[in-house]
């Protein structure tokens, strides 16, 4: 099984969207692991990993997340998940992962989310 | 504030007796002033009168003898004298009389100097005079020409007899007309006068206060007499100042028609109010008079008040002070006794209680609180020592039950699987600590188990429990095995001994064949196991013997039999058929029976669990009375197998997974079991590729099994003994992403994924197991988001 993941930039929103597709196991893990490593040094403050086409997930591919999440939170910036199907966040779930992640269901929930931060950041530019 | 018993006690007592006194003072008062002034009134007007008598008599007795001596010289007009010897004879008899004189009127008289003879005293003698040939003729004088005028007799005002006695005087004069002959003549007048100091002497016995004085008036309103000599013959009028505004010509004419007047005029000599009196004296036509300030009159008065208001004060100064020495006295063993009690309320029950040494009401308050407090604290200290101990024979009750627990298998909860036969039980003591137990152990293929229940419970029954497993686990360690008849012969023989309290031990005890399911089972005062299929439970039909540690004599018989696939067998103690429901009606074998068979289709785990919320169901809140205990053993049935077997080293978990997803078995498990059994492999597999570290050219196997109730994922491999279960790091879950660890996740993810997780080591091999229910039985089987 394969993983495909694609990054895309809205400089506007400040946000690197990760798009995956696919197993994100033992065997895909370390590819996810650099990719991933690019986005972040993109410098966005927002990371969303949009999971609406990962079918499957392991242990292997949460320890990138959680790598993932702490060394965003560490810079000031944070990781979100979205779109998860079931089984996917069965396994978040299960690893109580992580209780400070943000998790939007779907792309609408993440529109809003991001609106409030524009809102909140232009008030406070004012 | 609150107010204190003393208080209340106090001043209640003290106003009341104030209001007391207060009241008999008044009433006193009230009586006693009426006659106080009465008193006062009377001795004024007493000694008024008194003195208007003394006057009366005093004027009466001059007038009387000198209108005598008129008399006769009015018949005797020649006989001069005689009457000389008679003017004599009257002043030395009347000690009134200063002075008495006989004016012949100086027309008949040859001697142009007139003739008047005087008699007077002088110290003790009596002197005699004439007052003719004075400076001023006698006949001008105001006694003489008055009483000539008028013809009758008189009082002449005061004046000062110059010549004459030389004092201050008043003079009765009588004029003497010629007795016989038809022509009325005017012989001459005879006098007799009295000195002004005469009427002092009468008036001093008046008491009107300091200031107030008596006083006697001529007709004209001089003063006569008075205490104080220096206002004789002053004018009332320049002495005493009517407020009134009347004057005194008003007041005395008042007085002449016969009234009693009474004015209020300035005192004399000082500045008051002061009330005159004044009465006209008869005949004289003098007025006799009181001046006085009612104030001074009334000082007796004054004085008796101030008597009564210093005494009622002195009074409730002295109640006011006995009411409270003695409500202190009273009250105070009370306040202390608040005092105390609010202490002992707060806990300090040491405190000391007020002395009292009397039998009253207070006195016995004070002994049956002391006695109270001694008690409580005797309850205290008793409650203290009950509660430490009943702490600490919980907490070894909890150590105990805790040690207990420890010497069953897997601490009273265990599960196994092994190849096809599946094991679950579960001890769930009444008390703390109980006398029931299992014990189960493989050796070789055969797989030993035991289920017992040692009479009573508690304490006594655990201790003899103990002793029970370890002969029991000592049996199941000894190679052979020994076949369970004769087991319970011996653990029979063992138990006996030394049993004086006859505790006794109910035992099934078997042995399995793993492989060719044979078992081997005896029964020692139990109740036979069930045997359950999809077609109902029934109890095996064993012949068993009696309970152990009874009977010396007793035998015991094995019954060897074959499970067959599918087969369950349950091994209960007396817990679960003879729990009790609310009502008083018990379960019973047959219902518990009915039980099993409903949830045969169950996983062993499941189904134990659910027997026994079944049985919780049916007591319906009642206390469990006895310890329950349940194992249950299934025979699996045969289930799809597929298995592969793959070389150890790197790619062996890309290997495993690509063959597991290959499988058409998976396909039948459903889309979650099949996904759930991939990770957890990958888990597996993952972890042995990393750290197993197995030798080059040896295998690993993986097999799939999949019945209807289940599907179970084995792993064996050559590796070292390693139990990952146990041994492997496991990461702690749900902390933020800056304390997050990463890696230690996969066994988590393990026992999230799947129901059961076994391990074991056999011919050489790590065996692990995984065990994933279908869906129905499935422990995540909720709805994930």
């Amino acid at each position: 099984m394969e993983l495909t993941t694609s990054a895309t930039i809205d400089a506007d929103k400040d946000m690197a969207r990760v798009t995956m597709a696919g197993a994100l196991n033992t065997e895909t893990a370390p590819g996810f692991e650099d990719a991933l490593d690019g986005v972040i040094a993109g410098g966005q403050h927002l990371v969303v990993l949009d999971m609406a086409d990962l079918d499957y997930i392991s242990s292997a591919g949460l320890r990138v997340i959680f790598k993932a999440a702490k060394q965003l939170k560490a810079e000031g910036r944070s990781l979100s998940v979205a779109n998860r199907q079931a089984q996917i966040a069965k396994v978040f779930e299960i690893l109580q992962a992580l209780p400070d992640m943000r998790v939007f269901a779907n792309d609408r929930e993440l529109d809003e989310y991001l609106d409030a931060m524009q809102t909140r950041v232009r008030g406070g530019g004012d | 504030m609150r107010q204190s018993l003393a208080a209340r006690l106090t001043v209640p007592l003290t106003l009341s007796a104030g209001l007391i006194i207060a009241l008999g003072l008044l009433v006193d008062y009230r009586l006693s002033r009426a006659g106080i002034i009465q008193q006062l009134e009377d001795s004024a007007r007493s000694s008024l009168a008194n003195a208007r008598e003394l006057i009366d008599g005093m004027a009466e007795g001059v007038e009387t003898p000198v209108r005598v001596l008129a008399e006769l010289a009015a018949q005797n007009p020649a006989d001069t004298g005689r009457l000389e010897l008679a003017l004599e004879a009257l002043v030395e008899g009347n000690r009134h009389i200063f002075g008495a004189a006989l004016a012949v009127n100086p027309e008949l008289v040859e001697d142009p100097a007139g003739y008047a003879p005087f008699v007077f005293r002088r110290g003790e003698r009596i002197a005699r005079t004439t007052l003719a040939g004075g400076p001023e003729p006698y006949w001008e004088r105001d006694w003489f020409r008055a009483a000539a005028e008028a013809g009758k007799p008189l009082w002449v005002e005061p004046y000062y007899d110059a010549g004459g006695g030389e004092v201050l005087m008043t003079t009765f004069s009588v004029p003497v007309f010629n007795a016989s002959g038809a022509e009325r003549r005017f012989l001459g007048v005879i006098t007799a006068d009295i000195a002004l100091a005469e009427f002092r002497r009468y008036l001093t016995g008046v008491d009107l206060g300091e200031h107030g004085f008596g006083f006697v008036l001529s007709g004209d309103g001089a003063i006569l007499g008075a205490p104080r000599a220096e206002l004789a013959v002053r004018p009332v009028a320049a002495v005493l100042k009517p407020l009134d505004g009347r004057r005194w010509g008003a007041l005395l004419g008042q007085a002449a028609d016969g009234e009693p007047v009474a004015a209020p005029v300035r005192c004399p000599g000082f500045e008051a109010r002061c009330t005159v009196q004044l009465r006209r004296i008869e005949p004289t036509g003098w007025f006799i008079g009181a001046v006085y300030s009612e104030a001074e009159v009334l000082k007796p008065l004054r004085d008796y008040e101030t008597r009564v208001v210093t005494v009622g004060v002195a009074m409730l100064v002295l109640i006011v002070l006995t009411a409270t020495l003695v409500t202190r006295r009273l009250v105070a063993p009370i306040q202390a006794l608040a005092r105390a009690s609010g202490a002992i309320a707060r806990g300090h029950l040491g405190v000391e209680l007020p002395r009292v040494r009397s039998d009253d009401e207070i006195g016995q308050l004070v002994r049956a609180f002391d006695a109270m407090r001694r008690d409580l604290g005797d309850y205290i200290d008793d409650l203290a020592v009950a509660t430490a101990s009943r702490s600490r024979i919980e907490g070894e009750l909890a150590a105990a039950r805790d040690i207990q627990l420890s010497m069953l298998p897997q601490r009273g909860s265990a599960t196994l699987r092994l190849g096809h036969i599946a094991l679950w039980a579960a001890v769930r003591p009444a008390r703390s600590v109980g006398g029931d137990l299992y014990s189960f152990h493989l050796q070789g293929d055969k797989l030993l188990f035991a289920v017992g229940d040692v009479s009573d419970k508690g304490v006594p029954a655990a201790l003899f429990m103990a002793r029970a497993i370890s002969l029991i686990q000592q049996w199941e360690v000894q190679p052979g095995p020994v076949p369970p008849a004769i087991a319970l012969h011996q653990l029979n023989a063992v138990l006996l001994e030394d049993n004086d309290n006859c505790m006794f031990l109910t035992l099934c005890l078997g042995v399995l064949d793993t492989r060719t399911l044979d078992l081997e089972i005896a029964l020692a005062g139990h109740a036979p196991p069930l045997c359950i299929d999809e077609r109902g439970a029934e109890p095996l039909a064993l012949a068993g013997g009696p309970a152990l540690g009874l009977n010396p004599d007793a035998r015991f018989q094995g019954q060897a039999m074959r499970l067959a696939p599918g087969e369950r067998l349950a091994l209960y103690t007396d817990g679960l058929d003879e729990a009790f429901n609310p009502a008083g009606a018990m379960l019973g074998s047959e219902a518990l029976a009915r039980i099993f068979a409903e949830h045969a289709p169950e996983p062993p785990p499941r189904a134990g669990e659910s027997a026994i919320a079944a049985v919780d169901a049916f007591a319906d809140g009642t206390p469990q009375a006895d310890d329950m205990t349940l194992m249950i053993i299934d025979a699996r049935p045969r289930g799809e197998r597929t298995g592969i077997r793959l070389a150890a080293g790197p790619g062996l978990a890309a290997a495993g997974l690509g063959w597991l997803q290959a499988q058409p078995l998976l396909a039948t498990l459903g889309e979650d079991c099949a996904r759930d059994l991939t990770v957890a492999l990958e888990e597996l597999l993952t972890n042995l590729e990393k750290y197993a570290d197995l030798p080059a050219g040896c295998e690993a196997a993986i097999a799939l099994e999949v019945r209807r109730d289940e599907a179970v994922l084995t792993l064996r491999d050559p590796g070292r003994p390693f139990n990952p279960l146990e041994e492997a790091r496991r990461a702690r879950l749900g902390v933020p992403s800056e304390r997050a660890e990463i890696g230690g996740l996969g066994l988590h993810l393990l026992s999230g994924l799947t129901d059961e997780q076994h391990y074991s080591r056999d011919q050489a091999e790590n065996v692990l197991t995984l065990v994933r229910y279908r869906e129905l039985f499935h422990d995540g089987h909720r709805q994930w988001n």
